[in-house]
């Protein structure tokens, strides 16, 4: 069996980089994926950035879709996937464009995916508390999201809102055609339960973005609360054929 | 007296809303499926102003004591439903655009990659040559 973290050879595998002004930190982390997921086709979707994101990303030897308009994280993360889709992969990473999500843990997800069978692999912040956890606050709405989740869909997930996730082929059909737009991580672990996909989660650590700014403040914060939270209820409330 | 006042008022208002909607309608400026609701809600204030018989009547049903409020109850009822129908043509026309963009970028990609690979072939050809 291969080491963990050592690099993975993922030829089916797409890594879908959502990018919104993110030029800073790109470069970088598109080396790390190549580094670390040596065969992963690496694609950037540049959500209408004002900077250099999309040319960054070329030079690094990334595919590079970009958006007419800023469509948002769900948005340009579901353009990935469609794309996943129409080129025949397997499977698709989401990697946030920050640079949160080091690659360096990619590996974990990938042998998750292929060795339990799983549909979905998210990798959680909190199970094992290493690396940057966030504030305070931010994890009190988490655990608030968990405990709705837990609620609603009965099952356990200690990071709900993470965006570092891996998707198998069913999750990635499942996904591509239906998508929430804004703020999607928690609608989408729901939804995948109700339309019976297995859902696993591996212990990472996360960095603090590498560079750029971050687009979420506290009234974003309280609005994406009850948005998700209305959400998910509705989710419930839906039929899944 | 002022009882007449108020009714020639609202008719007059009503009529007012009526000529504006199909002037706009005739001028493509809106389309039919949006006046319906405001057609009807014009006609509506047209019957109750005239026909005080079915406002009382009304009003008498859900125990509002006076007419007037029944009225307004009426025209808030009609405003909610266009505000709502609103709401509901405005998210159908957001997934629209959102899919729109998706695949403009999509094929945008597709473009650019075929366009580089037929001027790679070209290059080639010229100098086999």
């Amino acid at each position: 069996m291969k080491k963990i973290n050592d690099s993975e050879d993922a030829r089916d595998l797409l890594v879908i980089i959502p990018a919104y002004n993110e030029a800073a930190s790109l470069a970088s982390l598109i080396q790390e994926v190549h580094t670390h997921l040596s065969g992963a086709h690496v694609l950037v979707i540049d959500d209408a950035s004002k900077d250099e994101t999309a040319s960054v990303a070329l030079r690094e030897g990334a595919t590079v879709v970009s958006l007419p308009y800023n469509l948002g994280i769900g948005g340009a993360v579901q353009t990935g996937l469609i794309y996943a889709l129409r080129q025949g992969f397997s499977m698709a990473m989401q990697l946030d464009g920050d640079g949160q999500h080091p690659p360096q843990q990619a590996g974990k997800l990938l042998h998750a995916l292929q060795e339990q069978g799983a549909d979905v692999v998210c990798g959680s912040r909190y199970m094992e508390g290493r690396g940057d956890l966030s504030t305070p606050l931010r994890r009190m709405g988490i655990r608030i999201f968990s405990y709705s989740l837990h609620l609603l869909g009965g099952i356990t997930i200690t990071d709900p809102t993470s965006g570092f996730r891996l998707l198998g082929p069913r999750a990635l059909a499942l996904l591509a055609h239906n998508y929430a737009t804004d703020y999607p991580e928690v609608e989408a672990l729901l939804y995948m339960r109700r339309s019976h996909l297995r859902i696993l989660e591996v212990p990472v650590s996360m960095r603090a973005r590498m560079a750029g700014q971050s687009s979420i403040t506290p009234l974003r914060s309280a609005y994406y609360m009850i948005k998700v939270l209305l959400s998910l209820l509705m989710e419930r409330l839906r039929n899944t054929s | 007296m002022d009882f007449f006042r108020s009714k020639v008022v609202t008719i007059l208002i009503s009529l007012l809303i009526l000529v504006v909607l199909s002037h706009l309608v005739q001028r493509r400026r809106l389309k039919e499926e949006y006046a319906l609701l405001w057609f009807a809600m014009g006609l509506v204030g047209i019957v109750l102003a005239s026909w005080r018989g079915l406002l009382h009547a009304f009003s008498g049903l859900v125990g509002i004591y006076d007419p007037a409020n029944a009225f307004f109850l009426v025209s808030l009822l009609f405003l909610v439903g266009i505000l709502i129908h609103f709401s509901v043509a405005l998210s159908n026309a957001m997934d629209r655009t959102r899919t729109l963009a998706q695949e403009l970028a999509l094929l945008q990609w597709e473009k650019d990659t075929l366009k580089d690979r037929v001027s790679d072939l070209e290059k080639r050809g010229n100098l086999e040559r």
